[in-house]
């Protein structure tokens, strides 16, 4: 089972924070800048849900 | 004692070989243990019936048995391996139109359209098809082929894992991996050169003839 350590979006109004830490950012390069930070500290897979909305993700498989 | 050793070395590894294909390696190992106690043992009882040179012609024929029990079976025996087209659309990235997984990060994906190899393993019967579906015989395959040819990752990177996924409809199975040596046809060599193991065969067609039992 895999596990969703954080969020990253632009899509402010969308995401209700279920417990989750969210990174609300403003620009394109901040998203991508700040998922490949998250990436490589949590050792986890970032996986785009939609053009706005990136989940950090631990599958434990590997 | 090959069984530890193994287990132990596979946490270590960048790609795990897997339960299953320690236990395939362990099992080998005791047959084989079991092909010398064969070859003494005929060696030894023609000495001692007839003359000492019967014994080691005896010993010398008895080598051949072993060998021949001694030889597994490839991947190369039950099914085809041919290169298949990686592509990326959106965030998916597929081999041939296998979905493999969702890339998040920009520079994931450059890697992957630089580095990236996909490879499609048709299965020759439905007897293969079942074989090749069994995950550790999957992980077999990717670990042989991330030994030999290297992998571009290092440890601590999920995103860059090879893996292999199967396409329910058809049956087969879809490889991608990141190797360090992108040679396609010795990596085409290397996937039917992976073992097949032991404990991953299966036969439905013998199972129907037999009345399902």
């Amino acid at each position: 089972m895999a596990k969703i350590l954080a969020i990253v979006t632009t899509a402010h109004q969308g995401i209700n924070n279920g417990g989750v830490p969210t990174f609300n950012v403003n620009n394109k390069e901040e998203f991508e800048e700040i998922s490949l930070k998250l990436e490589k500290i949590l050792n986890a897979t970032a996986h785009l849900l939609d053009g706005e909305t990136m989940i950090i993700v631990e599958h434990h498989n590997e | 004692m090959e069984r530890e050793t193994l287990k132990n070395i596979d946490e270590n590894e960048l790609v795990p070989r897997g339960a299953m294909y320690i236990e395939g390696i362990a099992m080998v190992f005791e047959g084989r243990n079991y092909l010398v106690i064969f070859s003494a043992l005929i060696a030894s009882m023609f000495t001692i019936l007839f003359a000492w040179y019967w014994g080691v012609i005896a010993g010398i024929l008895s080598l051949f048995v072993a060998k021949f029990f001694r030889s597994g079976k490839s991947i190369s025996h039950i099914a085809e391996v041919e290169l298949g087209e990686v592509s990326i659309n959106g965030p998916n990235l597929f081999v041939d139109h296998i979905q493999m997984m969702n890339i998040g990060l920009q520079q994931n994906k450059q890697i992957i359209q630089k580095h990236g190899v996909g490879l499609l393993i048709k299965p020759k019967n439905k007897n293969a098809k079942v074989t090749i579906s069994s995950p550790g015989q999957r992980q077999a395959i990717i670990h042989n082929l991330s030994t030999i040819m290297g992998v571009y990752r290092d440890s601590d990177e999920p995103a860059l894992v090879p893996m292999a996924k199967i396409d329910l409809d058809s049956g087969n199975v879809a490889v991608f991996i990141l190797p360090r040596e992108k040679n396609p046809d010795q990596i085409i060599q290397v996937v039917k050169g992976a073992p097949l193991l032991e404990s991953s065969v299966r036969l439905p067609s013998e199972s129907k003839r037999k009345g399902g039992r």
